[in-house]
């Protein structure tokens, strides 16, 4: 019954993205109103709304009858989990994915009005892109596909996801971000359609676009997070495909809000634009298929589902259908080269999109080039973190650089003596800075020329705040909110600047210093740790409803102090033979101590365990909230922009 | 007060002066520990593990998997350096017993050379396209033009 339920709503779903997409196209004709897309809009987000609710009931209610429950879902899994449960698997996902969308689609419906061309096409597109995924739902990756034999019980949850509460909150996030970019797509291909080159879809996604962004640079961090939380192995970031799927349209869509910036200011790099929004929603569904399909494991595996091929062929149309439609317009959005100095803001803003479009390209090649590789010539060749890293430092501390600079070159064309004296304030606090580290201790030089540069970032932007504000009329701190407000999506990125800087600095640190040992007790036993001592006072046992959690008690000392204590555990899933580590972290002001188990005997209990120091962790996790609140400043509050060139202030939607 | 038009304010001129010295200074100091200082002889082993992939996980070096194989390998690359193996010996001897792709960053020839000639391309490319544009643009800044931004600029910090 639920299952009956929950598929017709997929169908509903699915039925109204057709009427949406024609809807759509004809009001983009103009042989219809936009009035008429409200009808449809809501059937997708009903259509949506029942199948999620169908399959949380039958997770709720143990319906073990659907397949989907039965395979992720047991009837000891806590409450928690359960709910999460719904997005945790393939074809559930798929499913938050659609409801989502449709999500986006009726808050893009209550901004377009009745005879608004560009925004019903870009709910045409949305529709297309909706249909896919409900059809999807409705074929290949139908959740609510139901068994013959009913299981008394069913598998359980994935025990990864059961073992932090963090693979829960992740991905809605990673959707929000990876879906909201389905907004300035739409509005770019429906521009295109309609042959407008004005910048006045850039303008009306403007919001949309720094919504998604933030929301994905969320995901990503809390991806990292939990990596670093749970997995075990004492990183953040491995340059594993997956993690790359999520970071490629992260890239593409950097490039983008900052590259809408010169095009609404100056007029140029419109045609950049469009090819960017494209490349990043092809990004997102790159990624969707890279993670969705299991080609990641083996190019082998990927057939044994027909999700994998839909949704390649889905990413092959987005491609020629995008791409094809750019060049039959090109004519139209080819915007005059106005570009006056290299030496200019819009100079920087260049070598910024150069940078990240080359990091994107670089992160990609080594990303799919395996598996290309694999399936045309049967050659196995590995990329890792060595080859990633070769080409993501240095790009990164040129980013960096330009980022210091940016802010602070004028446009059109910045003099050198005007330059100099902008940046020798900055300057001065960085090479200070950076001499305290190195003298210090703090080696090798990559590490003491990233603090120079992120401390360069950091002075350059409080200057500038400074000196705005001292400009300013009233005192000082009131002065300080008024500029924040003035121009949020400036101040905003500059926010995120900062903690751009600061998560640099930290990454520098936690991969130069890291330290990592693989130590044995027996109970009661002692061992020093890299300044630290490390006691095991013996193991304890823990049975939970959906697990059990064997674990080690350890005291940490420095010196005679006590600085608490640790207990790195190996969770054991009923359903997974391989337990699942849980590392115990302590995190300090200097310095994070990791614990993570390895292996634990039973008489006597003799354990083994990795510990890791990784200095300034929570420099990293602080510098991520700082981009992400920097990113919400940028979109919450109120804008209102001067135009440079013109003098004269001008309020923008 | 001033002769020519263009010289800047006594003051301007010693934050400059300033300025320049404080970060030669900074420079100089950093420059002679980094120098001087003792360098940690680097850790051959681990070096070494983070090349080489663990050959049952997706993409996880040696170095940082978790896993007991990688553990085991780890400790045979510590026999191994312990033993006066050479880096490229280790390479040799782990790409003929697991292949070429325990290798993480791949050679330049032969399937990896893509991977090492289309980055570099890219950027190439890229840097020819802007500069091509900007060679391209018909209507170069005058230095009338340039006086004036800057005049403009003057007036606000």
């Amino acid at each position: 019954m639920i299952a009956l339920v929950g598929y017709a709503g997929i169908l509903l779903a699915a039925g109204s993205a057709v009427s949406l997409t024609i809807q759509g196209t004809r009001a983009f004709r103009g042989t219809t109103t936009a009035e008429s897309l409200r009808l449809p809009a809501w059937g997708i987000a009903i259509g949506g709304a029942i199948a999620m609710g169908a399959l949380e009931l039958a997770l709720l209610t143990d319906d073990f009858s659907i397949e989907y429950v039965a395979r992720n879902h047991s009837s000891g899994t806590p409450l928690l989990f359960t709910i999460a449960s719904a997005w945790a698997a393939l074809e559930g996902s798929i499913v938050l994915w659609g409801l989502v969308l449709a999500g986006f689609a009726l808050a893009v419906l209550r901004t377009v009005g009745a005879d608004d061309r560009i925004g019903a096409g870009a709910l045409a597109v949305m529709g297309v892109v909706a249909l896919f995924f409900f059809g999807l739902m409705a074929t290949a990756a139908n959740p609510f596909t139901t068994l013959d034999v009913v299981p008394l019980d069913g598998s359980g949850a994935n025990p990864l996801l059961q073992n932090h509460i963090l693979m829960a909150i992740h991905p809605p996030m990673l959707y929000l971000g990876y879906i909201g970019l389905t907004v300035p797509f739409a509005f770019a291909i429906s521009a295109l359609a309609a042959g407008d080159g004005s910048t006045s879809w850039l303008q009306r996604t403007r919001r949309w676009s720094l919504i998604a962004w933030t929301f994905l640079t969320l995901g990503i961090v809390l991806g990292g997070w939990w990596s670093y939380e749970v997995l075990g192995w004492g990183g953040y970031w491995a340059w594993d495909p997956v993690e790359n799927a999520s970071f490629l349209p992260w890239l593409t869509a950097t490039a983008f809000i900052h590259s809408s910036v010169i095009q609404r200011r100056r007029g140029m790099l419109q045609a950049w634009n469009i090819a960017l929004v494209i490349s990043t929603f092809a990004l997102t569904i790159l990624g969707t298929f890279l993670t969705r399909s299991g080609v990641v494991a083996s190019v082998h595996s990927f057939t044994q589902s027909a999700v994998g091929p839909a949704l390649l062929a889905f990413l092959v149309i987005v491609l020629i259908g995008s791409f094809g439609l750019f060049a039959l317009r090109a004519h139209l959005v080819a915007s005059t080269p106005r570009l006056d100095s290299l030496a200019s803001r819009e100079g920087v803003f260049l070598l910024n999109n150069l940078l990240l479009a080359v990091f994107a390209f670089v992160v990609l090649i080594g990303t799919i080039y395996p598996m290309i590789l694999e399936a045309f010539s049967g050659d196995r060749v590995s990329v890792g973190a060595p080859w990633f890293d070769r080409a993501a430092i240095p790009i990164s501390l040129v980013l960096l650089l330009a980022m210091g600079l940016g802010p602070l070159t004028p446009y059109r064309f910045a003099a050198p003596d005007l330059m100099w004296r902008r940046i020798r304030g900055p300057l001065q606090v960085a090479s200070i800075l950076s001499a305290a580290a190195v003298l210090s201790g703090v080696r090798p030089i990559t590490v003491a020329v990233t603090i120079w540069i992120a401390t360069f970032v950091v002075s350059g932007i409080v200057a500038l705040a400074h000196q705005r504000a001292r400009a300013a009329a009233g005192p000082y701190p009131t002065a300080i909110r008024a500029l924040f407000r003035a121009d949020p999506g400036f101040w905003g990125g500059m926010i995120s600047h900062i903690g751009v800087a600061l998560v640099a600095v930290a990454i520098s640190f936690s991969s130069s210093f890291g330290v990592r040992a693989t130590i044995g007790f027996e109970p009661g036993e002692s061992a020093s740790f890299d300044g630290y001592t490390l006691t095991y006072e013996g193991p304890t046992l823990r049975d939970e409803s959906n697990r059990r959690a064997i674990g080690a008690l350890f005291t940490v000392r420095r010196g005679d102090r006590i600085l608490g204590t640790l207990e790195p555990r190996l969770n054991q899933y009923p359903n997974q033979v391989q337990a699942i580590p849980t590392p115990s972290v302590r995190t300090g002001l200097r310095e994070d101590i990791y614990l993570s188990l390895v292996r634990i005997e039973s008489d006597p209990a003799h354990v083994t365990i990795d510990a890791f120091r990784f200095p300034l962790m929570w420099l990293l996790w602080s510098g991520a909230l700082v981009i992400v609140l920097g990113g919400t400043w940028s979109f919450t509050a109120r804008k209102r922009t001067r135009d440079v060139s013109s003098g004269k202030a001008q309020a923008v939607v | 007060m001033f002769r020519a038009g263009r010289l800047r304010p006594l003051s301007d001129r010693i934050r400059t002066i300033t300025a320049l010295l404080v970060i030669a200074a900074s420079l100089a100091i950093t420059v002679v520990v980094l120098a001087t200082g003792s360098s940690d002889s680097p850790d051959r082993v681990h070096a070494l593990a983070e090349r080489l992939k663990c050959p049952i996980c997706t993409s996880e070096s040696v170095a940082d998997s978790p896993s007991q194989v990688a553990r085991d390998l780890y400790e045979l690359i510590e026999e191994q350096v312990a033993d006066g193996w050479t880096d490229d010996e280790i390479v040799e001897f782990f790409i003929d017993t697991y292949g070429e792709q325990v290798l993480l960053d791949p050679k330049a020839g032969g399937a990896g050379a893509v991977l090492w000639i289309a980055p570099i391309a890219a950027l190439a490319i890229g840097g020819v396209v802007i500069a091509g544009r900007h060679a391209r643009n018909d209507r170069e800044i005058t230095d009338a033009e340039k006086e004036r931004i800057a005049a403009e600029l003057e007036k606000r910090p």
